[in-house]
């Protein structure tokens, strides 16, 4: 007993230490260039930043996915991920084959189901590993993984939080049929695509921008960075991420309820209980064997 | 060796028991074959003994196993795999690696062993099963008997003393089946390795079989012994023996040698000889000169299906060439042949997956070639060799509209309903149609495609994975559709099928007719597709059981 | 040649690119990088995105330079004003910033190259085959993924056909649903098959100390250590305050090499490491060391270069020029392994 609620604070607080790093770590760019210039420290020489960043990020999806792993520790859930996982990694050739608005991308959908119906952790190795199995395949591995890995992986671990809001929607509405589950997920769907895209683009900015000195002029505050932030992911990826946006709400709107409907049918046989029952006779009866 | 004492088993979220009240015991080196009924149990028996039941699958089981001294129900699976190893039905869902190297090491890995035994034990399982050859292979690049020799070998690493099989063959063609059931043959005898697999076609496998259990409806166990004995008591549909049975014979032949035995001593004092002198002069005359042309029966109308000269190749590798066939409504043509024949080819090219790229097709009497497949499919109904490739909805009578949909139909030219009792699925109209044993889904299949109420029915290798009753009424569901004046074409490797429902027979090979003809002249006259029947008695004019005058 | 020299070496490359910001190292660097993916080894893979590596760098370092030039209005060679109030736009288009923003791009092409002629040197099955035992179910879970994406392609095809034969037609994105809901079925419905045949071969995960108590302090202490260091880097800017942040990682993977050793798991095939992934782990780390090492032969001060105020030529170190060759060393050894 004592040793169970142990257990399950030293886990959650994994948990927050690995997501608290990884948001530190995209936040980067907002305060430390304030910090180096307060103390003069030049940042013409070296570009060391961007790769703290990615060894941070790197370090939490590690972690995280060793932890869920102890969830994993039967043959269904792992051949039904590796299913799952190769489904949504053929999906992610859509997005090149079809020339959907900016970034379309047909993944979100199903990692969003998975986490729903599965629960969070399955929800974030269903980002995960989507993503570095479609890397792997298509030769795309680079710094951007562990950052990608780390968000899809958010996306997929924040939508039993869901739940709790459907919930409370079938209670005032007194409904309990799929129609509120599809609108709720599809509109969380649209929230995370903008904002997948924004923590990318917030990823990707010290890359492009260069050392801080750019787009940080000594006497700024974090505001004023913010307000620039928003200007460039205006101007960058804004159209892109209205495309993803607009992607998940109609691949769930169309898709979700069949899907959640099939996916629930497979829950069902996760759970089960093995009894033996008690032998009426003597067991000694049983000696001669062979 | 494998005892079993009052076993009793039900699923989880099950009212009725799989099992009731097994008992048997197995001696090490048998060889035994499990039979029974859809649905009677074979595969949870199965299970039973590497402790996938109930490990695997829950639920509550009752009785006491014993496996080599081991307790399948204490110990996990995982200890009991180095006693049994466990071989599936379906190949390509076995395999966690792509390579044949890789996946059969991975299960030594799994089990720690050094890589010099596992090297050693690679070697040896690999030229035990001649399977040095595709040491490198990808196993997808391996037709489906080498993948089932892949999966055995990876399960012999372990070097357990007993290896079951379920249904090892059924998704085979013939050739690959012999050879899989020679390779466990020898296994058995050489190895002194104890066999049990379960198997519908029965007749590979009653010449190798010491034992057979029999488990009957609801999973009792309604004989045990050697096939001999068994099917003495037990009616089952294996041509041999059905016909040994109308010929009241003391013995139940096994193989078609020992059959061939049996005739001749029973002809010698028996009435056999004598009545059928008259039928065999009297009835089939076989023409030697009169194998290509198209047989028996000359109906009025004109065809349903024509094809004239085709030719299909892909990417430049011939596949059918100058192809002419023509099939009648109310006729059923069965077109056989070997693997790579160019059999599904046509078919596809009739229902216009494919554009041939000579000749022309004609559906009564129109031109096919500009089409689309869903226009085409309204006149014919098309079963592809994996109808499950088709099923998706929640209930069966939806599948059906679901087609209806697709056509456009809102007013059906059969009600659903009715088609449901066509098909022997009247009462399972709101089933999930994936719930349903194979045979079932079959028919719902069928249905999606019969809903438009065709002119003809195609249909690819529709016996793989049935047993014997599914067959008989897959066969009664043709004739039926026959009778109603529809054009059926089918492509089989199963000849005793096919001697029962053909009209017509036509033969491929490497994308060319090579021969037509009547069942009689085939099946009795033309190897490989002699029946078992007419290779017992050659010249009697027999292709099936049913041909056989009940001996009063 | 060891994948784990790839890995040296790209983390080799990384670094030297992140050393400097003078743009002719960089392109020295770059240069050296389009001569080995001429003569690495190719590994065939599906690329999501074919294309040709010099068009690709001219669009990107192009691109960064507008960017820049278009957002930063420092320095003192003005080419001409953009009128306005465009937030961040408007303001003078200077050569300073173009130079700073094609140093940019030329790091970025780096970055790129330095990755495509990784991933091409390393099959899919090497890369897996390097992830720890104590990651084992999800080595397998990737794994069963990669395996079965073949098989997902051809069934969607069959279904496709399945559902042509219901006249099925592809009109709108709805009807795309005809085609997935088999696809997923089947697929889950082959997942449980898997499943039963991992088990009856003893395929059962361990289930140890994975989640212990013990684990967890370690791995969460090896994260405070990294954290720390970080930010005491970013507070005292010392530099050396990084090499705390690398002994938490240190911790961190040390601690999954202990937890895979003590599974009880084989390899069957382990890579070797042979004299020559020495020679070229050291050539690339010697190479590397120029950068970072002062040493009385080179000038490290021209490494650090700053457009700003006013741009000037930059300054050439030939030594470190002529080590940046050393980074071609892998191909060298793959060309001689390879005849």
């Amino acid at each position: 007993m004592y040793k169970t609620i142990l257990n399950t604070i030293s886990k959650w607080a994994l948990y927050t230490l690995c997501t608290g790093l990884g948001i530190f770590a995209f936040m980067q760019p907002f305060f430390t260039p304030g910090i180096k210039q307060s103390l003069g420290y030049s940042q013409i020489r070296t570009n060391e930043m961007p790769w703290m960043v990615t060894v941070a990020l790197s370090l939490c999806v590690f972690v995280i996915v060793y932890e869920i792993q102890t969830q994993a520790v039967n043959t269904r859930i792992i051949a039904l991920m590796g299913m799952l996982v190769a489904i949504n990694a053929s999906l992610r050739f859509l997005e090149v084959a079809i020339p959907g608005p900016g970034g379309f991308s047909p993944i979100f959908f199903l990692i969003i189901m998975v986490g729903y119906v599965f629960g969070g952790h399955f929800g974030f190795l269903m980002g995960a590993l989507t993503l570095i199995v479609s890397s792997l395949i298509t030769g795309g591995v680079g710094p951007w993984l562990p950052g990608q890995m780390f968000t899809a992986g958010w996306v997929g671990m924040s939508t039993p939080l869901m739940k709790v809001f459907i919930n409370g929607l079938q209670k005032i509405f007194n409904k309990s049929n799929g129609t509120i589950e599809v609108i709720s997920l599809a509109i969380f769907g649209a929230f995370w695509g903008l904002f997948y895209g924004a923590i990318m683009n917030l990823w990707a900015w010290p890359f492009i921008a260069g050392p801080s000195d750019q787009y940080w002029s000594p006497g700024i505050s974090a505001n004023d960075t913010l307000a620039r932030y928003a200007t460039y992911y205006m101007i960058t990826s804004f159209a892109w991420d209205l495309g993803r946006s607009l992607g998940n709400v109609i691949f769930i709107s169309i898709f979700g309820a069949p899907v959640l409907r099939t996916l629930r049918r497979f829950k069902d046989r996760f759970s089960f209980t093995h009894l033996v029952e008690e032998l009426p006779f003597n067991t000694d009866q049983f000696n001669l064997l062979d | 060796m494998i005892n079993f004492q009052n076993v009793g088993f039900t699923y989880p979220n099950s009212s009725k028991p799989a099992l009731r009240n097994i008992s048997f015991t197995l001696n090490r080196g048998e060889m035994v074959l499990v039979t029974g009924v859809s649905g009677s149990g074979k595969s949870t028996l199965l299970r039973c003994i590497n402790g996938l039941v109930p490990h695997f699958s829950g639920g509550m089981i009752s009785g006491k196993i014993m496996v080599d001294g081991h307790d399948p129900v204490k110990e996990s699976p995982k200890a009991l795999c180095q006693v049994v190893g466990f071989v599936f039905q379906d190949p390509e869902s076995q395999f966690v690696m792509d390579q044949v190297e890789a996946e059969i090491a991975f299960v030594l890995e799994n089990f720690a062993l050094p890589p010099e035994e596992i090297q050693k034990r690679l070697d040896s399982v690999l030229s035990l099963l001649k399977l040095e050859n595709f040491r490198g292979r990808p196993i997808t690049s391996l037709s489906g008997g080498e993948q089932q020799r892949i999966a055995i070998a990876s399960v012999l690493t372990l070097k357990p003393s007993i290896l079951i099989l379920d249904e090892p063959t059924s998704q085979l063609d013939p050739a690959s089946a012999e050879n899989l059931l020679q390779v466990l043959k020898d296994l058995n005898k050489n190895n002194n390795l104890t066999i049990i697999l379960s198997e519908h076609r029965l007749e590979r496998v009653i010449p190798y079989a010491d034992r057979v259990i029999h488990l009957g409806q609801q999973g009792f166990l309604k004989a045990l012994g050697h096939p001999r004995d068994v099917f003495q008591k037990i009616g089952v549909e294996v041509p041999l023996i059905e016909m040994a049975k109308k010929l009241k014979w003391e013995s139940v032949p096994l193989s078609v040698e020992e059959a061939r035995n049996y005739a001749r001593e029973y002809r010698a004092n028996s009435k056999i000889g004598i009545e059928n002198q008259a039928s065999i002069n009297g009835k089939n005359h076989i023409d030697p000169h009169n194998d290509s042309k198209p047989a028996v029966k000359t109906l009025k109308n004109p065809p349903f299906i024509q094809v004239t000269d085709l030719g299909f190749s892909y990417n430049g590798v011939p596949a059918l060439l100058d192809v002419n066939l023509d099939i009648q409504p109310g006729e059923t043509v069965v077109l056989m042949g070997e693997n790579g024949a160019g059999k599904s080819t046509l078919l596809r090219c009739i229902v216009g997956l494919l554009k041939p790229q000579q000749g022309k097709i004609f559906l009564n009497g129109e031109d096919i070639c500009r089409k689309s497949v869903a226009g085409i499919c309204k006149s014919i109904a098309y079963l592809p060799q994996d109808p499950n490739m088709m099923l998706f909805a929640d209930h069966v009578e939806d599948e059906l509209k679901i087609t209806l949909q697709n056509h456009r139909l809102d007013n059906a030219p059969i009600s659903p309903q009715k088609l449901l009792f066509q098909l022997g699925l009247a009462g399972k109209a709101h089933r999930y149609p994936r719930d349903l044993s194979t045979g079932e889904r079959q028919r719902v299949a069928l249905g999606a495609v019969l809903v438009t109420q065709p002119g003809a029915i195609l249909l690819d290798e529709p016996t793989r994975g049935l047993d014997y009753a599914a067959k008989k009424g897959l066969k009664d569901l043709l004739k039926d559709q026959q009778s109603e004046g529809k054009a059926i074409l089918l492509i089989t490797h199963d000849v005793e099928f096919a001697a029962q429902i053909a009209d017509r027979v036509i033969i491929l090979d490497t994308g060319k007719i090579i021969k037509q003809g009547s069942p009689k002249e085939i099946f009795s006259s033309f190897p490989p597709f002699i029946t078992q029947i007419s290779q017992v008695f050659p010249d009697s004019g027999w292709i099936t059981p049913q041909d056989i005058e009940e001996i009063r | 040649m060891n994948s784990f020299t790839w890995i040296i070496w790209l983390i080799t490359i990384l670094a030297a690119l992140s050393a400097t910001r003078n743009p002719l190292h960089i392109l020295i660097i770059l240069l050296t990088l389009g001569v080995m993916s001429r003569l690495a080894k190719k590994d065939q893979k599906d690329t999501l995105v074919p294309f040709s590596i010099f068009p690709f760098f001219l669009i990107l370092v192009f691109t960064a330079s507008a960017f820049n030039a278009l957002t930063s209005h420092f320095g003192s060679t003005i080419f001409f004003t953009i009128p306005g109030e465009i937030p961040l736009i408007s303001g003078s288009v200077t050569l300073e910033a173009v130079i700073y923003g094609a140093t940019n791009g030329f790091v970025l092409s780096g970055i790129f190259f330095s990755f495509t002629i990784f991933n091409q040197s390393l099959s899919v099955k090497t890369i897996i085959r390097m992830i720890p035992k104590a990651f084992y179910p999800l080595a397998l879970i990737i794994s069963i993924a990669i395996n079965f994406l073949p098989a997902i392609k051809r069934r969607l095809e069959e279904i496709r056909q399945a559902q042509a034969i219901r006249g099925h037609q592809l009109h709108h994105i709805k009807d795309y649903i005809s085609l997935f809901m088999p696809l997923l079925i089947d697929s889950l419905e082959r997942s449980m098959l898997l499943a039963e045949a991992m088990t009856a071969r003893g395929f059962i995960p361990h289930s140890q100390q994975q989640s212990s108590l013990k684990s967890r302090l370690i791995i969460f202490s090896g994260l405070l250590v990294f954290v720390s260091g970080w930010l005491i880097q970013l507070i005292n800017g010392n530099n050396y305050a990084l090499g705390i942040s690398l002994a938490g990682v240190a911790i961190i993977i040390f601690w999954f090499w202990w937890i895979s050793k003590n599974i009880p798991q084989s390899v069957y095939k382990r890579e070797e490491w042979h004299v020559q992934d020495w020679v070229v782990s050291g050539i690339v780390l010697s190479a590397l060391c120029l950068y970072f090492v002062p040493l009385p032969f080179t000038n490290l001060e021209i490494l650090s270069y700053d457009p700003y105020p006013t741009a000037l030529l930059p300054d050439f170190d030939a030594i470190i020029g002529c080590a940046s060759f050393c980074f071609l060393a892998p191909a060298f050894y793959q060309k001689r392994t390879s005849r």
